[in-house]
C-alpha cells in the first residue's frame, strides 16, 4: 500500500472533508480531533486508542475517574508528553504547527508559586506571541495584561508577588494568562479544583462569555453534579474512551458504571437515572 | 597580606596587570550571577557543579595533548578547548544517565561529577610526571589563581564574560517564562528544550572562563550564591538580575583585589569568602526576605493582631488587660488612661466589628481559603480579598442578619 492512500486510511473525517473542499453539505470543523491516541508511562499504557473530537464552538468537559489520564489525554494532545501512537489536529493543522490555537490553563499545583513574579509578569506570559522573541513587553502589553486580570477580578492584584495568592486567586491569574494568549481553543485541566465558590462563579463567567463569542472550551472536570451545568458534550474516560458525545447521552448510570466501577455511589447514579 | 597592598589593588592602584585581574574577575563575578539567576530559577542550580567537575580530565588532556605535539609551556586557549569540550561530555552523560535509568537528575550528577574529577586527578598526577613546563598552571586550575594571569589571559576572561552575559539577557524573558511554567511556555510557542541547553551552554561558558582564576573546585558558588542572595533582595525575576550582578561582581572584584595583596594567596577560595560576606549581608537586610525584613514584619504583625483584639474587645465594652494592647490603644487615641474608650475609639471599634463579622463569614463560607490566606482577618477585608467577594460576603451578611441565620451561598462548603 503506498503512503498516500495509507494516509487516506488514517485520515480523520474533517481532513478527508478539506480534501474534498468542494461544496455540499458542509461539516463544521473541529477544533480538537484525537484519534488512534495511546500513550504510557513506562510501558503502562495510561491512555489506549483514544479517539476524541471536540467540535468547533463546543464547551466540553473530559470526565472520569482518578487514574483515568485525564490530565495525560490533555497533555498529549497539546504535544507536551510524547505518545507511542495517534495523532492530533488542531483546526485541522498538527499541534505542533497551530500552537497559536490554543490556550492553555494548567493544574494550579504544576507551578512553584513561590516563584520571583508579580500577578502582571505572569499574566504578560500569555503574551509571548505578541511580544516576540527578544523583546521587552511594553506599555501596551501592559495595557492588555491589565484588562484580562479585570476580566478575571484581579485588576487590583496586577503588582503584588503572586507568592501572596490564595488558591482561588492563583486559578483567576492563570486564567488571564490563558485569555491573553487569545486563542481560539482554550483548554483547562481541572479548573475548579480546590478552589472558593466565588471564584467558580467567576471562572464560569469568563467562560460563558468566551463560548458567545465562538471559542472552543475543553476542560477536565471533576465534579459530576455540575458537569451538565458547565459544559454541553463530554468525553467520559477511563483508561479508553467509555462514550463520547452530549451531555444527557455521557452522563448516564450504565456508563458512569462502566467508568467508575464501584467508586460511584448508588445515590449518586440515582440522581443520574432520575434526571 | 599586606592590608596597604589589599587597599592600592582595590582602588586600582596596585600596577596595570593587577587592575585588569581584577576587573575581569569583576566582569567574571557578574557573568556568573546573571546566568547563575537562570539556573536557580529552573532548578538546576547542581548543573553547573557537574559541569565545572567535569572540565578537568578535559583541561589535563589538552595539557598533555599540547605537549606531546611541541608546544611551548601551558596555553590557556587550548586548555579552555579541552575544558569545554569534557564539559559538553559530562552534561551529555547527566542527562543520558537521567534519560536511561530511572534515576532523578541529581543522582546523575552525582555519579558524573566524581566520576570525571577522579579522572581528571589521574591525568594530573600523569603530568607531573611528564618533563613539561608550566606544570604548577595546570594544577592551579583547582583552586584558582592570579599569579600566573597575564594581560591577553584578563581580557580574554572579561570579554568571554560579558559576551555570557548579554546572550543571557537578551534571553532573559524567554528564560524567565520556562523556568515558572515550562509546559505553558511550550504551548505559548517557547522552544523549551533548546532554551534549557542554551543555558547549560552559557553555564559550561562561565565555568570555562573563570576556571583559571576562581578554580573549578568553587566556580560553582559564582553561579549560586549571587543569584541566591538577589533572590532575598527582591519578589521579582528580572530584578534579580543586576542584583545578582553586582553581588558577583563585587564579591569578584573584592576577593581578587584581597588575593594581589600578598603572595600565594588562593584567589578562588577568598572570591567565596567574599561571595559569602554579601551573602550575610543580604540574609541579615534584604528587604523582601531578609531576617531583620522579617522580624519587623513579625512585630508589624503583633501590633495589627493586638490592635484588631482590643478594638473588638472594646466594641464588646470588655476590658482590656494586655499591657501592649492597653498601651497600643492609648497611643493611637482610642482608649483613656482610666481604660474608657475615646469617640474616636467607638467608631473605630464599629469598624472593626464589621470587618471581622465579613472575615468570619468569609471563614464560614471557604475554610479552606481562609486557611490558606496569609492575612486571614489581619487587614482589612478589601484589602485583601477581591471585590467581588467583598460585596457577596456583604449581601451575604444582610441577607443572613434578615433571615435570622441560614443563608449559604450556592456551592459552599459548610
Amino acid at each position: 500500500m503506498s503512503q498516500a492512500s495509507l494516509h487516506q486510511l488514517h485520515a480523520s473525517p474533517v481532513e478527508a472533508m478539506q480534501g474534498e473542499a468542494r461544496g455540499g453539505d458542509r461539516q463544521i470543523l473541529n477544533a480538537l480531533n484525537v484519534r488512534g491516541l495511546t500513550v504510557s508511562y513506562d510501558r503502562k499504557p495510561v491512555l489506549w486508542d483514544v479517539a476524541m473530537s471536540v467540535p468547533a464552538g463546543a464547551r466540553m468537559a473530559i470526565i472520569g475517574p482518578n487514574g483515568a489520564g485525564k490530565s495525560t489525554l490533555l497533555k498529549a494532545a497539546l504535544g507536551l508528553i510524547p505518545r507511542l501512537s495517534g495523532e492530533c489536529t488542531l483546526f485541522g493543522a498538527p499541534v505542533a504547527k497551530a500552537r497559536d490555537k490554543v490556550a492553555y490553563v494548567p493544574q494550579r499545583a504544576s507551578v512553584d508559586w513561590d516563584f520571583p513574579a508579580s500577578v502582571l509578569d505572569v499574566t504578560l506570559m500569555g503574551l509571548q506571541r505578541q511580544i516576540g522573541w527578544l523583546r521587552w513587553p511594553g506599555a501596551s502589553h501592559r495595557a492588555a495584561a491589565r484588562g484580562f486580570l479585570d476580566q478575571v477580578g484581579m485588576a487590583d492584584f496586577a503588582d503584588r508577588p503572586i507568592g501572596q495568592l490564595s488558591g482561588g486567586q492563583q486559578q483567576r491569574v492563570f486564567l488571564a494568562r490563558a485569555l491573553a494568549q487569545q486563542a481560539p481553543l482554550l483548554v483547562l485541566d481541572e479548573p475548579f479544583a480546590g478552589i472558593d465558590a466565588a471564584t467558580e462563579h467567576a471562572i464560569i463567567d469568563v467562560l460563558h462569555r468566551l463560548s458567545q463569542d465562538g471559542r472552543t472550551i475543553l476542560a477536565v472536570h471533576h465534579d459530576l453534579g455540575t458537569a451538565s451545568q458547565y459544559f454541553d458534550r463530554a468525553l467520559l474516560l477511563s483508561g479508553t474512551v467509555i462514550a463520547e458525545g452530549a451531555m444527557d447521552q455521557v452522563l448516564t448510570p450504565a456508563k458512569l458504571q462502566a467508568a467508575y466501577g464501584g467508586r460511584l455511589a448508588a445515590s449518586q447514579l440515582e440522581a443520574f437515572a432520575a434526571s | 597580606m599586606d592590608p596597604g597592598l589589599f587597599l592600592s589593588a582595590l582602588t586600582l592602584q596596585a600596577g596595570w596587570n593587577a587592575a585588569i585581574v581584577a576587573l575581569g574577575a569583576a566582569a567574571l563575578g557578574a557573568g556568573g550571577g546573571v546566568v547563575g539567576v537562570f539556573t536557580l530559577l529552573r532548578k538546576r542550580a547542581l548543573m553547573s557543579d557537574a559541569i565545572s567537575h567535569a572540565t578537568l580530565p578535559g583541561v589535563a588532556l589538552a595539557f598533555i595533548l599540547h605537549a606531546v605535539l611541541g608546544g611551548e609551556g601551558r596555553s590557556l586557549p587550548v586548555m579552555l578547548i579541552g575544558a569545554a569540550a569534557s564539559a559538553a561530555l559530562g552534561v551529555l552523560a547527566v542527562q543520558w544517565i537521567a534519560r536511561r535509568t530511572r534515576l532523578y537528575e541529581d543522582a546523575a550528577i552525582g555519579t558524573v561529577l566524581s566520576t570525571f574529577f577522579a579522572l581528571g586527578v589521574v591525568l594530573l598526577s600523569v603530568i607531573q610526571q611528564m618533563d613539561a613546563s608550566g606544570q604548577a598552571g595546570v594544577a592551579s586550575i583547582l583552586i584558582g589563581s592570579t599569579a600566573g594571569l597575564l594581560f591577553n589571559d584578563a581580557l580574554l576572561i572579561a570579554i568571554g564574560a560579558l559576551v555570557i552575559s548579554a546572550a543571557a539577557l537578551l534571553l532573559a524573558k524567554e528564560f524567565i517564562a520556562s523556568a515558572f511554567d515550562s509546559e505553558f511556555a511550550q504551548v505559548s510557542g517557547l522552544p523549551v528544550a533548546r532554551l534549557d541547553l542554551l543555558l547549560l551552554v552559557l553555564v559550561t561558558a562561565v565555568v570555562v572562563v573563570g576556571l583559571q582564576t576562581v578554580g573549578l573546585v568553587l566556580i560553582i558558588a559564582l553561579t549560586i550564591i549571587p543569584p541566591a542572595a538577589a533572590r532575598l533582595w527582591t519578589d521579582r525575576a528580572l530584578a534579580m538580575v543586576p542584583i545578582a550582578a553586582a553581588i558577583g561582581g563585587i564579591g569578584a572584584y573584592t576577593g581578587a583585589a584581597l588575593s594581589a595583596s600578598g603572595p600565594n594567596l588562593p584567589t578562588g577560595s577568598l572570591v567565596v569568602l567574599c561571595l559569602f560576606a554579601l551573602f550575610v549581608l543580604s540574609v541579615l537586610f534584604a528587604p523582601a526576605r531578609g531576617v531583620i525584613a522579617s522580624l519587623r514584619r513579625q512585630w508589624v504583625f503583633q501590633t495589627r493582631v493586638h490592635e484588631r483584639q482590643g478594638l473588638l474587645a472594646l466594641a464588646r465594652r470588655e476590658p482590656i488587660f494586655d499591657w501592649r494592647t492597653r498601651s497600643l490603644l492609648q497611643r493611637r487615641g482610642f482608649l483613656r488612661a482610666d481604660g474608657s474608650a475615646t469617640r474616636a475609639g467607638i467608631v473605630a471599634a464599629a469598624q472593626m466589628t464589621q470587618d471581622q463579622a465579613l472575615w468570619n463569614r468569609f471563614r464560614d463560607l471557604y475554610p479552606d481559603e481562609a486557611f490558606s490566606l496569609p492575612d486571614w482577618s489581619l487587614r482589612p477585608i478589601g484589602d485583601v480579598l477581591p471585590e467581588d467577594m467583598v460585596r457577596r460576603l456583604r449581601r451575604d451578611l444582610t441577607g443572613v442578619a434578615a433571615s435570622g441565620g441560614g443563608a449559604t451561598l450556592p456551592g459552599a462548603r459548610s
